[in-house]
């Protein structure tokens, strides 16, 4: 086919992010991008021609999930299931790859606003305008979440060792 | 680049990470930083932190179903671009028309054979027929059935292109079918969810691109598209109008 690559396989990473950073599994998360795109099928008339298809799916995703975790019976199990599984991050994550899972670790666990925000804004580059609009609020409030969420992992960082130990506003010595 | 450092406040920097800044907004922001290590480590800490949490949710491959329904998608917006785009040109190839017409002394409302938008083009009642007689072969003996699909040497012959058919559909007869427009091909197929189901093409003897519609009839559903110089039309019972509109959407897909 054509050499360009079509906008929609370029979001396909994008959006698989934007679900994990939501569901924070990524089978779920492949699942909901699924249901979005044929979501998209289907009312692809819907979207004025020449506009740009991001805002439009990452919408049409946002909405799925909401609707999904609306009816979801099993939310609150996978909840205290995930509770469980995120204090045993270690100290001392010389590897790498440890760091970065613990550092996964601690986004996943941030508050799903905060999550959510840092998600759009860090991770897909979004504009807090775009961001705000997609999530129905300010784009002050769309900086402030992320810089709460920043701060958190900052915080995170610092004492990976005391994970249960919530730094808000995180005030660092700074090294 | 100012003189007097405006001391960026800490939602500046944030916002330079970010990168929501101007161009101007990022000088300024990095003059300060400039004059600055402990703002400046911060940022570059938090510059540090994006990098790493986009390597953090990295995601696998994407799983063949996502690749499968993206690409469904893409082809679905690319193909109502084209379609929006040749309807575009109606208007103008309208104007013309009528031009025509008028050059041709006919009154521009005398309408031809060719102006009235038929509800039914003719190949739906060839397809009909064509239904029927594949149905009455399939339970006759001595009217053996050719339950092989050959569509390259059928395009070959009368250069018509089928439409990828579901892989789940069993040909129960394909035969080259003779209509007004010229030879058709019949395929009759055997479908779990539409019952018995013929695809009817023909060469339409003309141009055109158009949606999938619905025609009825009492004991029949036929829904009917055409795609360049090729009409297709399924039919199926009556009872599974809808689905099968629905079939013909995802078959039209396949011949883009």
């Amino acid at each position: 086919m054509s050499k360009t690559r079509d906008p929609i396989l370029d979001l396909l990473a994008p959006l698989r992010r934007y679900a994990f950073a939501l569901t924070r599994d990524r089978a779920e998360a492949d699942d909901l991008v699924q249901d979005t795109l044929l979501r998209g099928h289907e009312q692809r008339r819907q979207l004025a021609p020449g506009k740009a298809p991001g805002p439009w799916l990452r919408a049409i995703l946002r909405n799925r999930f909401l609707d999904r975790r609306r009816s979801d019976r099993a939310q609150a199990r996978r909840e205290a299931d995930f509770a469980q599984l995120t204090p045993q991050a270690q100290e001392g994550a010389q590897d790498d790859a440890l760091r970065l899972a613990q550092l996964r670790g601690a986004f996943l666990d941030l508050p799903e606003e905060q999550r959510e925000a840092l998600a759009l804004i860090a991770l897909d580059g979004l504009s807090y305008a775009e961001a705000g609009q997609l999530l129905g609020v300010p784009p002050g409030t769309v900086m402030s979440r992320v810089s709460r969420a920043r701060a958190r992992l900052r915080a995170f960082e610092d004492g990976a060792d005391r994970p249960a130990l919530r730094i808000i506003g995180g005030r660092d010595a700074d090294c | 680049m100012p003189i007097a450092d405006p001391l960026p406040e800490p939602a500046d920097l944030d916002a330079y990470v970010d990168d929501q800044l101007t161009e101007g907004q990022r000088a300024q922001v990095e003059a300060h930083l400039a004059r600055n290590p402990e703002a400046a480590a911060r940022v570059m800490r938090d510059l540090a932190l994006r990098r790493d949490l986009r390597r953090a949710l990295a995601a696998p491959p994407a799983p063949r179903p996502l690749l499968g329904a993206a690409r469904r998608l893409a082809i679905a917006r690319r193909r109502d671009a084209r379609l929006r785009g040749m309807l575009r040109i109606v208007p103008a190839a309208l104007l013309i028309g009528l031009g025509w017409l008028a050059h041709a002394g006919l009154g521009p409302l005398s309408v031809g054979e060719s102006v009235a938008a038929a509800p039914a083009p003719p190949a739906v009642a060839a397809a009909l027929s064509a239904h029927q007689v594949s149905l009455l072969r399939a339970d006759m003996a001595s009217q053996p059935e050719t339950r092989g699909l050959d569509a390259a040497e059928l395009r070959a012959a009368t250069g018509i292109a089928l439409p990828g058919f579901p892989g789940d559909w069993t040909v129960r007869d394909a035969q080259v079918f003779p209509s007004p427009q010229g030879p058709g091909i019949e395929v009759l197929f055997d479908t779990d969810d539409l019952g018995p189901v013929s695809h009817f093409a023909v060469r339409a003897g003309g141009f055109a691109v158009s949606l999938p519609h619905l025609h009825t009839t009492p004991d029949h559903a036929a829904a009917w598209f055409q795609i360049g110089e090729t009409a297709h039309v399924l039919v199926a019972d009556r009872d599974r109008a809808e689905a099968l509109l629905a079939t013909s959407v995802a078959l039209s897909d396949t011949l883009y």
